[in-house]
């Protein structure tokens, strides 16, 4: 197995680490500003989650395929930071209120 | 039937200075005594995992409270800053019948000061607006505050 091999077992337990987190969490969430931008990371992670998992897979696919799937992976990972900084400034804005 | 409680100096020196050091639901039931409501209104409006009944009884077997259904010529207490306290709390209850565990002691937790109050309404109308509802957090902020203001007895 080459060094890329563990580097994905390593991803794909971090993010199986973050959905339980994400999960555990939304319990203590029933709305609020926190609330409504967790629903959609939670989506996310469930995404990312089961891409994941896909990757073992991904070398099956035809190449144009591919090309999408790596486009939707940073498309993405690009709400999934959209958000996070939209949750970081609305919880500055509230303690600044 | 029914019994109906009030607080003794002992337990208005818990609620005000946290003498004998009782646990949360202990005093969170404690606070609810007013020589008014009847045990059956404080158990309904307690949580459940509270065990508001068995609290009562500890809190009468310890001297906290009295049963004044026994006692019909004991005086009623003088406790402003309890009923203070209790009216928040009772205004949070109605807004978040659920989930209010963590505001309700943000608000036990305060000292007995109105900076520190109204600062503890403040972190808790935070707390609601971040996980709960921002309208709930708008609504019970400026009801407590009110209630805060109104309280003319209170140092």
């Amino acid at each position: 197995m080459d060094i890329a091999n563990y580097i994905f077992i390593i991803a794909a337990a971090l993010m199986v680490y973050c959905l339980f987190l994400v999960l555990k969490l939304k319990s203590q969430l029933s709305g609020g500003l926190v609330g409504k931008y967790w629903k959609y990371l939670t989506i996310l992670v469930i995404i990312f989650t089961l891409g994941y998992f896909a990757l073992p897979f991904f070398n099956q696919l035809p190449e144009h395929i591919l090309r999408l799937t790596v486009a939707g992976v940073f498309l993405f990972g690009a709400i999934y930071v959209l958000i996070t900084i939209k949750l970081i400034k609305s919880i500055i804005e509230a303690f600044s209120d | 039937m029914s019994d109906i409680y009030r607080r003794t100096a002992k337990g208005d020196e818990e609620i005000e200075n946290r003498t004998y050091k009782l646990d949360y639901f202990h005093r969170f039931v404690l606070i609810m005594i007013n020589g008014k409501k009847n045990s059956d209104t404080i158990i309904s409006n307690s949580s459940e995992q509270w065990n508001a009944d068995q609290c009562l009884k500890d809190l009468e077997k310890h001297g906290f409270i009295v049963n004044i259904e026994d006692r019909p010529n004991s005086m009623p207490t003088n406790s402003s800053t309890g009923d203070l306290q209790q009216s928040l709390i009772a205004t949070i209850q109605k807004h978040l019948p659920d989930n209010n565990t963590k505001v309700i002691n943000k608000i036990l937790n305060a000292d007995n000061s109105h900076k520190k109050l109204s600062d503890a309404i403040d972190s808790a109308c935070i707390f609601i607006k971040l996980t709960i509802s921002e309208d709930t957090s708008e609504k019970l902020k400026n009801e407590l505050h009110q209630i805060l203001d109104n309280s003319k007895e209170f140092i």
